[in-house]
């Protein structure tokens, strides 16, 4: 993964794109599609997802990265505009609770890393 | 009779580092001026020799003064202050949380070149200060019994000698101090203020390591104030003039158990590490300072090897290509106090036969986690605030140094200060103990060494020697 790939996937400031993308659809859950439609570069995303699974093998099932990055707090009816900024804000509480992960030398958010990871699966 | 040998893993280059004339290293200092931080005076449990004998409250008055001798724009250096001046700082400013990661202020001196500046008020009749030139002190005599300093014997070039008494002397020539003391061994064999073995022990410099870059969301120009002068912005007529430094905060380092440290950014392209470019930059470096480079062969066939590279990196940076432009994060630390890093006389004689210096720097784990702690931090703070990622190039504290640690030729220690002799060559007064009338100047007497540039600190404890006699005189 090189800085022209990490700069292809993600805008700086929230490594997330409010524009919807043409992320490939995947089979369930439906709020995958939706989180996916945020990433600005799918491609890019998906090579350092497979980097983020190699070290979580057991996080490898679609389902599973949705809960993990939603969390609580956003379900069917919520805005994508919304959903942008929980997942933002999720990632910067990543950060401040210092749950990262370094990926080619990228210090990532969790959060972040499993969205990824979600284009991957 | 500056070189020297290095021994060990780390080199620092004693030749180019040091300047052996009037107004000594000032002739070739970059300007940046910080007072230490309070932490840097306290004696830290996870930090082994830490402590001075007095507090930064001490040192405190005497800073005002040394801002007016580095003639200092301001001494004001509080982020908020600076904000306040400058929209384009304000606009432009990280908006840090403090902790873990702060701002330390640099103010810029013009730079002083010590030497020119105040050559003339020195000169002046009735100034009651005499200067010589030329003089290489290569003995400090004693009476019989080494507690009192009666003569420093000096020898030219020329090798014309000479005898200078006083009532009070002050060695103030950075690790050629320590030189000075264990060199003058007639009266005891290992050198004067040695009895403890602690002469040329405790050398420090600032561990500069440039590593990892940043993937930052900011306004464009946001870096200038956050870095160091690079070379190109020598020839700009403005610059800003402080730098804001990204800084663990004291509570950050108690937490981490890492020493005190800042982070610059530096602006460089795609291409600029590769061997060929470091290669080229460095005969370009020896050729600026007017000397034949060392290895041009060895070097030139590196530079030709990696032409493609070098061509890219030089067209980036001639033009400015903004999509080769990396943002580098360069961390200046504070270095452990090592015992065991050090300087000592070696064989070699140096041309008024003077036995030439052999330094042992070392770095030890501390050093280590001090850097990769410091820059998991900013990471997680650049993070938290969605400001952007860093991505991390030196990550293990079991993996070996990488190329490129520098010493940012800022040289400490070697006649460190402490009550005790059995830990300190000088006591709190710097004054050698053991010695009544024997004082050290410099650099040479920072227990540790803080995490700022060390030219007005080390003028902040001139000023502080200064008072002490002027109240011994009268």
């Amino acid at each position: 993964m090189n800085r022209r790939e990490i700069l292809a996937t993600a805008a700086a400031a929230g490594l997330l794109c409010a524009s919807p993308g043409s992320a490939r659809a995947v089979a369930a859950p439906p709020e995958a599609r939706r989180l996916l439609a945020l990433l600005r570069s799918p491609a890019a995303a998906r090579r350092i997802g497979l980097a983020y699974l190699e070290t979580s093998v057991d996080e490898a099932d679609p389902a599973k990265l949705v809960a993990l990055i939603v969390g609580d707090g956003v379900d069917r009816g919520t805005a994508d505009g919304d959903l942008l900024r929980h997942v933002a804000e999720r990632q910067r509480a990543d950060f401040a609770a210092g749950r990262t992960v370094k990926l080619d030398g990228w210090v990532l958010s969790r959060t972040e890393a499993r969205l990824y990871a979600l284009a991957a699966v | 009779m500056n070189d020297g040998d290095c021994v060990g893993e780390h080199r620092v280059d004693l030749l180019w580092s040091r300047l052996r004339y009037f107004g000594g290293t000032t002739g070739h200092w970059g300007g940046n001026c910080a007072p230490l931080d309070e932490q840097d005076f306290e004696e830290r449990a996870w930090v082994p020799d830490s402590g001075w004998p007095f507090p930064k409250s001490e040192l405190d008055a005497s800073y005002p003064k040394a801002y007016e001798y580095c003639e200092l724009p301001s001494a004001n250096f509080s982020a908020d202050y600076w904000a306040a001046q400058s929209a384009s700082f304000r606009e432009r400013r990280i908006a840090l949380a403090g902790d873990p990661i702060g701002e330390k202020i640099m103010l810029k001196s013009p730079p002083t070149r010590f030497g020119e500046v105040y050559r003339t008020a020195l000169s002046r009749a009735g100034n009651r200060c005499d200067v010589y030139l030329h003089a290489n002190v290569v003995e400090i005599e004693t009476t019989g019994e080494a507690s009192r300093v009666t003569a420093l014997r000096t020898r030219g070039i020329d090798g014309q000698t000479c005898r200078f008494r006083a009532g009070i002397y002050i060695l103030a020539s950075g690790i050629e101090n320590a030189r000075l003391l264990l060199l003058s061994n007639s009266v005891r064999p290992q050198g004067l203020g040695n009895d403890h073995d602690v002469v040329g022990r405790y050398f420090m410099a600032h561990t500069t390591l440039r590593t990892g870059r940043a993937m930052l969301s900011l306004p464009e120009g946001t870096a200038s104030y956050y870095a160091t002068l690079g070379w190109e912005q020598r020839f700009l007529s403005e610059v800003n003039p402080f730098i804001d430094a990204l800084q663990p905060s004291r509570a950050a380092q108690q937490r981490e158990g890492i020493l005190n440290s800042v982070v610059f950014f530096e602006e460089s392209y795609e291409g600029e590490k590769t061997p060929g470019f470091v290669a080229m930059r460095r005969i370009a470096k020896q050729i600026v300072h007017g000397r034949m480079p060392s290895n041009l062969v060895h070097d030139l066939g590196i530079v030709v090897g990696d032409l493609d590279e070098v061509v890219k990196a030089l067209y980036a940076r001639s033009f400015g290509d903004r999509s080769y432009k990396i943002l580098q994060t360069r961390f200046f630390c504070e270095q452990a106090p090592d015992r065991d890093s050090r300087v000592m006389l070696g064989d070699d004689l140096d041309a008024l036969g003077q036995r030439k210096l052999v330094l042992d720097w070392r770095l030890n784990d501390l050093d280590k986690r001090t850097i990769i702690r410091t820059q998991n931090l900013l990471a997680e703070q650049f993070g938290a605030l969605g400001v952007g990622r860093l991505q991390v190039e030196f990550d293990s504290e079991s993996d070996p140094w990488p190329k490129g640690v520098d010493s940012s030729a800022h040289f400490m220690g070697t006649t460190r200060m402490s009550t005790d002799p059995r830990r300190g060559v000088v006591d709190g007064d710097c004054r050698v103990h053991g010695i009544d009338n024997l004082y050290v100047a410099g650099g040479s007497v920072m227990p540790t060494s803080g995490a700022t540039m060390v030219t007005v600190n080390i003028v902040a404890l001139a000023v502080r020697l200064a008072g002490h006699l002027r109240s011994r005189l009268s």
